[in-house]
């Protein structure tokens, strides 16, 4: 690429940032896109790059700062048409072919009314060929394998003429050869005039592809790289530049192996096994889409899979849910949405649990005990309320995270799978629910946590188990286990020996 | 009031609290007078409430514009067409609620109808065993449609009607056949205390499946199913088996709502289908169930189907077409399941 090429900037941001609630998501981000460029996007999980894009496709407005478009102020009418984005989910429609997705509402007509099927044709055949993809127009995208449609995915964005074009994520699904085939697709479209950002997780593939390299971290751009000082050591270095370490813990006392999982396969996962210990926190952590929610899924039976789930020194991998629950296996999914009965009172989910797993005898419910037990539970998680028979949905974030626990809890559970716990919550609920959960372990309870936020797995975590793509990449003890080297791995790309190397390359460097 | 108060200030959600709520409140505001608590009880079950404005202002308006209208044979013709639409309202609630809809309970009140007018004459006893095969039969069927198949119950007990009227028409051979076994018949023709037996013996039922509903765990069961499968399912409830379960009840109490039918009419209709089931769709939705699933309560259907019977009634009086009813009925549906929709998304 030649300097006058880059020298032209087609995007510039300055000053941007965004607000929710009063939470800083965006601070002063300053980028800027140029023409004929691939510049690569990372950070990790909360770093901002969502926000980041909706704003760049006009989802959502920024509370501050400007963009500009070739020196002028770009005007919100103008972004649509400016910037264009590829989802990472498909926006295709399965049952139209290849030409009819490309060109979808911009489809050449006879008199304003005929469709003309053959300027249809001549249209996207240019464009594919233009693009190298080498695909039937006429064929219909439920035929294509997986990476073709990633193409015509990007063809179609492309197809807009945009001057900014978003891939967020496009390798995500796809394995290494057939990214291959898409990073030159995204080379081919960034040399045919138009720049490209690229989004993804995995490094290598931005180091291979992009010529310039802006990391985002806690919501601001903390550096860019340029041409020959892209690498993903100094990638990684930038996403995690503070070092941080797990709070020493006086009193930890861990017991016996409570649950364990063993080589779990499915779609998702990839020989995860690992193991969880009375007495402690054991942190399944990795990016989002790494397969830890999957992990826990499998465990508690939600989701098939292939391998081994002991539960002290019990097989427990053919029980169903239910069973689970009542051997003392308990679960918190992600979403509240999955784990709260809007329609219920706070009563009546606090007992939900209780009830369902069969452990309450009898048929008729009998008030005065699941208003005792609501009440234990009110206290002992320290739920705020004013009336425990109000709908559960008029209980804030952190509260309902702790009706969700304490229902699981209910049941007096050997071991707890919780599924980020503390999301969406303010800072006071999340101190709470840690507590809880040091409490819980310090009780003798095993607590397998799924978490996103390096910050949050170090103050909780006495154990770690990393995954990447379904496989797990690294397992630390809590004193090994540092922001640095949790990044590392969840960024890893390759075998044990790669990440090894570059772990050594990092400490080399400092 | 602020829009979060608002929205739980609905009927359907505090019925699914269940008992407690009254109870609590009354004990936690002692003080308050009676009125108070009038105003709390209205804007926390606003549906009933305005089905019962409802029904109000159809009386004031039926007893001006009517002669017969507040009448006691009026009364009892009333009451007797409105327990068959009561009981298949409530049969459709407690699927509601469960999260499934069953659109074959008016079919299997059709298929039951002439499976009495056929064997009624023969035996009483075999009557009531075939009915009860009758109930086996069509709930395996229905299980195992929702959970081997994993089919949407919508479109699948739509179908099923279709199957189930079908084979009706084919026992009777399309006509309606008369019954005159004084036995099927006293439930449409004999009283108790005054009242005619069939709405006596539909409030019965409705007493227990109220109570079941609310204050049994497998009420509780029924409710966090619908409102929620996938937190029902991590808690750890057998949400197919609840389903299946609910689709039993739907069953039981249409082929009851088809011994009443006989009882009342005195002949058996193959084709009667299509129209109660659509009633008792208006009848669940008017009475607060959710189409979405987890919300609903069987007084709701109660006062639902007083209200439709009540209307219907009102039109014949004044002597409005048969298609006018058809349009109004429409219409009420859609006015219902907007306000469904609307609670929804509150």
């Amino acid at each position: 690429m030649s300097p006058s090429d880059i020298s032209e900037r087609l995007l510039t941001l300055s000053g941007v940032g965004k607000n929710y609630h009063g939470v800083s998501v965006l601070r002063d981000v300053a980028m800027d896109v140029r023409a004929g460029e691939v510049l690569g996007l990372i950070g990790a999980n909360g770093a901002g790059k969502s926000t980041l894009l909706k704003i760049l496709s006009g989802l959502i407005d920024r509370d501050g700062g400007t963009l500009t478009w070739g020196g002028k102020n770009l005007r919100h009418g103008e972004m649509a048409e400016r910037i264009a984005i590829v989802a990472q989910d498909s926006q295709l429609c399965e049952y139209m072919t290849v030409s009819e997705n490309i060109l979808l509402g911009n489809y050449p007509k006879h008199w304003g009314i005929r469709l003309d099927k053959r300027s249809m044709i001549n249209r996207s055949v240019e464009l594919l060929k233009t693009l190298h993809i080498d695909t039937d127009p006429a064929s219909p995208v439920s035929e294509l394998p997986l990476t073709k449609r990633r193409m015509v995915e990007i063809s179609k964005a492309v197809a807009r003429n945009p001057g900014v074009l978003i891939l967020d994520e496009p390798t995500a699904t796809l394995g290494p050869a057939e990214s291959a085939d898409v990073l030159n697709l995204i080379r081919r479209v960034s040399t045919a005039g138009g720049a490209v950002i690229f989004v993804s997780h995995r490094l290598d593939e931005v180091a291979k592809v992009s010529d310039r390299v802006t990391v985002l971290k806690d919501g601001e751009v903390v550096g860019t790289l340029e041409g020959a000082r892209i690498s993903e050591t100094a990638m990684v270095k930038l996403m995690s530049d503070r070092e941080l370490r797990p709070n020493r813990r006086e009193n930890r006392h861990s017991g016996e192996v409570c649950l364990s999982g063993v080589e779990l396969n499915n779609d998702k996962l990839r020989d995860v096994s690992f193991v969880a210990r009375s007495g402690e926190v054991s942190v399944l952590t990795g990016l989002a889409g790494s397969g830890r929610s999957s992990v826990l899924r499998a465990i508690f039976g939600l989701s098939r899979s292939d391998g081994q789930v002991h539960h002290q020194g019990r097989q427990i991998h053919k029980f169903s849910p239910r069973k689970r629950r009542q051997i003392g296996v308990g679960f918190v999914p992600e979403s509240r949405r999955d784990g709260l009965f809007d329609n219920l009172s706070v009563l009546d989910n606090l007992a939900s649990a209780y009830m369902a797993s069969g452990k309450y005898r009898g048929i008729i419910l009998r008030r005065r005990k699941l208003e005792r037990l609501a009440k234990t539970l009110i206290d002992d998680f320290g739920i705020v309320l004013d009336n425990p028979n109000q709908a559960v949905s008029e209980l804030s974030g952190g509260n309902q995270q702790k009706v969700m626990l304490a229902a699981s809890m209910a049941l007096k559970p050997s071991v707890m799978l919780v599924d980020e716990p503390t999301q969406g919550v303010d800072v006071s609920a999340k101190a709470d629910i840690h507590e809880l959960l040091r409490r819980y372990c310090g009780d003798g309870g095993a607590v397998v946590a799924v978490m996103s936020e390096t910050h949050e797995c170090l103050s909780l975590g006495d154990q770690f188990v990393v995954l990447r793509a379904g496989e797990v990449t690294g397992r630390l003890d809590y004193g090994d286990a540092s922001n640095a080297t949790l990044t590392r791995l969840a960024f890893a790309s390759g075998g044990g020996g790669a990440i090894l190397a570059m772990v050594e390359d990092v400490e080399d460097n400092e | 009031m602020g829009k979060d108060q608002a929205s739980t200030a609905f009927s359907t959600e505090m019925s699914a609290r269940g008992e407690t709520t009254a109870g609590s409140q009354r004990a936690d505001h002692p003080a308050q007078g009676r009125g108070n608590s009038l105003v709390i009880w209205v804007s926390r079950n606003r549906q009933l409430a305005g089905l019962i404005l409802s029904i109000v202002v159809v009386l004031v308006v039926g007893s001006v514009t009517s002669d017969v209208f507040l009448t006691k044979s009026n009364f009892y013709l009333v009451s007797s067409q409105t327990a068959i639409t009561a009981l298949l309202g409530v049969a459709v609630t407690i699927g509601l609620v469960a999260g499934v809809i069953d659109f074959s309970v008016g079919a299997i009140v059709a298929v039951s109808t002439v499976i009495i007018a056929q064997n009624a004459g023969e035996s009483f006893v075999l009557t009531v065993l075939l009915l009860m095969l009758l109930v086996l039969i069509v709930t395996l069927v229905k299980g195992v449609l929702l959970s081997y198949l994993g089919l949407e119950t919508f479109i699948a007990t739509l179908a099923l009607s279709l199957v189930i009227e079908g084979i009706a028409v084919g026992m009777s051979e399309g006509q309606s056949i008369p019954v005159n076994e004084s036995t099927w018949l006293a439930l449409g023709s004999s009283d108790v205390l005054g009242m005619p037996v069939a709405p006596i013996l539909v409030l019965a039922f409705a007493f227990i499946l109220a109570f079941v509903m609310r204050s049994t765990v497998w009420g509780k069961a029924l409710y966090a199913t619908g409102g929620n499968p996938i937190a029902a399912e991590i808690a750890g409830i057998r949400t197919r088996r609840v389903k299946t379960q609910a689709l039993a009840i739907c069953t039981g109490l249409a082929v009851i709502a088809g011994v009443l039918f006989v009882g009342r009419v005195g002949s058996a209709d193959p084709h009667t289908g299509t129209q109660l089931t659509l009633d008792a769709i208006v009848v669940a939705v008017l009475g607060g169930a959710s189409l979405f699933g987890g919300r609903g309560r069987v007084l709701g259907a109660l006062l639902g189907a007083v209200l439709l019977g009540l209307l219907f009634n009102l039109f014949i009086l004044l002597n409005m077409p048969q298609y006018s009813q058809m349009i109004i009925r429409g219409i009420i549906l859609i006015a219902a399941i907007s306000l469904d929709a609307a609670r929804r998304r509150e």
